[in-house]
């Protein structure tokens, strides 16, 4: 291993001093009292400022111009070795006829001392200026704008700046808050720029524009609130490359107008979609996309939640966008059973059928099903939802080979063959069905629902569209005698049972389809109102004398808070009708 | 059965009506509740349309015990739903009518009445699954039943042949539909406050008179008894 001697210091002197002062840079400190560094070293070029040295000519010179600078500098310097060699430039770099040299930063009064000074060049002597933050001039100003090279391209982007705030302040309506970018290229000004012309100036205009409005404009609010519209028609855009920073400094805008441009795909569009999260009005009128692409607005209503019209024509009303400020609520339970039965043709059928079904089944099947009618089982053996383990975890014994779930069932003949068509099925499937007892009907053991189903089929073929029937959809559990594999004992199964009733049978009511759903049996809450609900649901009818139903509809609407169910009761009593209350 | 080729032609067509049923159905699932969860404006597009004379009387809707008029009114309700997350554990379905629409209306079609039924057939559907409300891991896991009847699109009917590709197309609407939910997950099911009574007294004075924690640290009979097994019930 070489010793390696100190960059730049002196060689040490053969023991002279035991302990010598050096300072960071391995110098030897000479004096007696050195100046107390009060900076710490900054030795990152983060940390170092850049100087740019004019007025020389020749780059075969550059490397004597860092070594006069570098002379001259160090003696001014406090940093630097008055005797020895320095360094205290740290990086050169050259571009044209600039030398750029990174200093340190308490280096930089040393170089404003030496700005002016004549080097002494083979082409005679060229005063060396320097500029920088931090440096004066000889005449006292600051050199840190750019120097007289740059000036042609100041004054010329000073100029377009000034041309850019003529357009933007000409362009905005302060009582229609419309930012108006329409037809750019008419702007008499920015024609005689050119700046909206060539394709490298064109992409610069937004951006500068923006960044001018950003001045004027600070915050989001005041942007907000100044600006409500924009319209960027008539630009001949094919896409929104150029305009794109709109959506970035004015993302609140909520009208839009890019009508009369050459649009002529929904993904020339996609630099906006999903912007502008209050876009309430958007014209895309007069661009090739209205006839190219077909059902074009399905894709760009999605992109705007609130947009409201789109060419005009209304695509949401504004009740459904103020559903998207609304709270959102989870439904709570209900046990408000749906039953649209004249003549109890579908309450006498539960009547008849349930005890029939537990009883004697082939006698319930003969009055009530015919050879078309089909019946088909289902079983939910993973049922994740509910009261999860609290269910009842009873095996699925002899439901299982006849289940037709769809979900584990791919086979096409298995779901054909596991479908019952006819008597003779049907009698096949429930006699493979154990014995089971279905509890009363009604609340709490059931919640059902019958509502009207159109186009059920007419046995008699005298209206072949069909006829209009009903659909009953049961929820509920039922105890089943459990005898498969050796075992003797009562369990319970929930199950969702759905029947189409029509017309034709001996009983004037048939079943059409009969699909039954089966499920560990986990209770019933989800139609039971909790002992909390019940006393609200009084309570209410003893204020209002409103009928059961209503008195829950009117606390379901107020999710039930009673404060709130009392403010809508008082609102809508008038328009209530008299059935609505008890007698 | 076993060979399709020994098939009757009016069981071909049977047997053509369910497998294409069950297809739709599959499709119609994934598609609808796909919208329910992410794309609720897309809703009203599943409907089909009033009739023409100004009949109310389809689409009919039933949500959890409430009617709804029209599938703009059902989409406000579902729109101020919370996060919701469907998971269909149980499918099945069914042709009511084989022959809704007449054998005249199918395009390309053969104009036989006992033809073409897997295009003309309105189906029953009857799902049944878990429903996660308010939050995506730990939001409410109840369970729910829906049963639909869809109708074809009359838009729709112009090839013979359906495949469900490229996902749903639309080609059957809802006519009918009855949703309810019908197991409250558990831990709606106390109110925090009815909770705290200590319930569980008898059980930790099994567990040999230990200070457990209620419910986490049941003790290999609580374990059991909860699973049903200490009754001679599940699985050995």
């Amino acid at each position: 291993m070489s010793k390696m001697p100190a960059p730049t210091g002196p060689r040490r002197g053969g023991g002279i001093r035991k302990h010598q002062r050096r300072d960071r840079d391995g110098d030897l400190v000479m004096g007696a009292t050195p100046a107390p560094r009060t900076t710490p070293k900054q030795s990152h070029s983060a940390n170092l400022t850049e100087l740019r040295v004019t007025g020389w000519t020749d780059k075969a010179e550059v490397q004597r111009v860092i070594q006069f600078l570098e002379r001259h500098a160090a003696k001014r310097s406090s940093n630097a070795s008055k005797n020895g060699p320095s360094n205290i430039i740290k990086r050169t770099r050259v571009f044209g006829d600039v030398l750029h040299i990174f200093v340190r930063s308490d280096d930089v009064a040393a170089f404003g001392k030496i700005n002016g000074f004549s080097f002494a060049s083979t082409h005679g002597s060229q005063k060396l200026s320097i500029s920088g933050s931090g440096i004066t001039s000889r005449d006292g100003a600051s050199t840190e704008q750019a120097t007289s090279s740059d000036g042609n391209k100041v004054e010329h982007m000073k100029q377009t700046i000034e041309v850019l705030r003529g357009f933007l302040s000409r362009r905005y309506d302060a009582d229609a808050k419309l930012l108006n970018l329409s037809t750019i290229t008419s702007d008499e000004e920015v024609r005689k720029l050119g700046m909206f012309e060539t394709k490298s100036t064109q992409t610069k205009f937004i951006p500068v524009l923006m960044k001018l409005c950003d001045e004027q404009l600070p915050t989001a609010e005041a942007k907000r609130d100044a600006i409500h519209s924009i319209t960027v028609s008539n630009n001949d855009l094919t896409n929104l490359t150029l305009v794109s920073d709109l959506s970035r400094v004015l993302p609140d805008t909520k009208n839009l107008d890019l009508s009369g441009n050459k649009i002529e795909n929904t993904k020339d569009l996609w630099l906006w979609k999903n912007k502008f999260r209050r876009l309430e009005h958007l014209v895309l009128t007069n661009n090739p996309l209205e006839t190219s692409q077909p059902n074009w607005e399905q894709e760009v209503i999605a992109w705007y939640p609130r947009l409201r019209l789109l060419n005009g024509r209304e695509v949401r009303t504004e009740a459904q966008i103020a559903l998207l400020d609304a709270p959102k609520q989870t439904p709570r339970p209900s046990n408000v059973n749906i039953w649209l039965d004249e003549g109890k043709v579908g309450e006498n059928f539960l009547l008849e059928f349930f005890p029939g079904f537990d009883t004697d089944r082939n006698a319930a099947l003969q009055k009530f099903y015919d050879n078309n009618s089909t019946f088909s089982l289902s079983v939910n053996a993973r049922a994740r939802g509910g009261a999860g383990n609290q269910h009842e975890k009873t095996p699925w014994d002899s439901y299982l080979p006849q289940s037709r779930n769809l979900k584990f069932i791919s086979g096409k003949r298995t779901r054909f063959q596991r479908r019952s068509r006819g008597l003779d099925q049907i009698q096949k499937a429930w006699t493979a069905m154990p014995p089971t007892r279905h509890p009363p009907l009604g609340p709490p053991n059931y919640s059902m629902d019958c509502q009207p189903q159109p186009g059920v089929p007419d046995p008699s073929g005298q209206y072949p569209r069909g006829v209009t029937g009903l659909m009953i959809t049961i929820h509920g559990e039922y105890e089943e005698h459990r005898t498969a594999k050796g075992a003797d004992e009562v369990v319970r199964r929930a199950f969702d049972r759905t029947f189409v009733l029509g017309p034709g049978g001996p009983a004037g009511v048939r079943v059409v389809s009969d699909m039954l759903s089966l499920r560990a049996a986990g209770g019933t809450p989800a139609w039971v109102l909790k002992p909390k609900e019940e006393a609200m649901v009084a309570q209410v009818r003893q204020a209002t004398k409103l009928k059961a139903e209503m008195a829950v509809e009117c606390l379901k609407a107020g999710n039930w808070d009673m404060d709130a169910a009392a403010q809508i009761f008082n609102a809508q009593k008038d328009q209530l009708p008299p059935e609505a209350f008890d007698p | 059965m076993n060979d399709e080729s020994q098939l009757t032609a009016a069981e071909k067509a049977e047997y053509t009506a369910d497998i294409t049923a069950c297809n739709a159905a599959e499709a119609f699932t994934d598609a609808y509740y796909f919208a329910l969860q992410k794309d609720r404006q897309n809703i009203p597009s599943f409907y089909c349309p009033p009739l023409a004379n100004g009949d109310q009387s389809v689409p009919f809707i039933a949500w959890n015990g409430e009617v709804f008029s029209d599938v703009v009114a059902l989409q406000t309700r579902i729109q101020t739903l919370p996060h919701t997350w469907f998971d269909v554990e149980s499918l099945d379905c069914d042709v009511l009518n084989p022959k809704f629409i007449p054998a005249s209306e199918v395009k390309n079609g053969s104009g036989n009445d006992d033809e073409d039924l897997h295009r003309r057939m309105s189906i029953t559907v009857a799902v049944a699954g878990a429903i996660r409300m308010e939050e995506q891991f730990k939001g409410p896991l109840r369970e729910f039943s829906e049963t639909f009847v869809l109708v074809p699109n009359p838009e729709k009917l112009t090839t013979k042949a359906v495949h469900f590709d490229k996902g749903w197309q639309k080609e059957w609407l809802i006519q009918s539909q009855n949703f309810r939910f019908t197991e409250w997950s558990a831990n709606e099911l106390v109110d925090p406050a009815e909770a705290s009574v200590p319930m569980e007294t008898d059980k930790t004075r099994v567990n040999g008179g230990k200070n457990t924690f209620r419910g986490t640290n049941k003790g290999i009979a609580g374990q059991f008894a909860a699973a049903g097994l200490l009754k001679g019930k599940g699985k050995a």
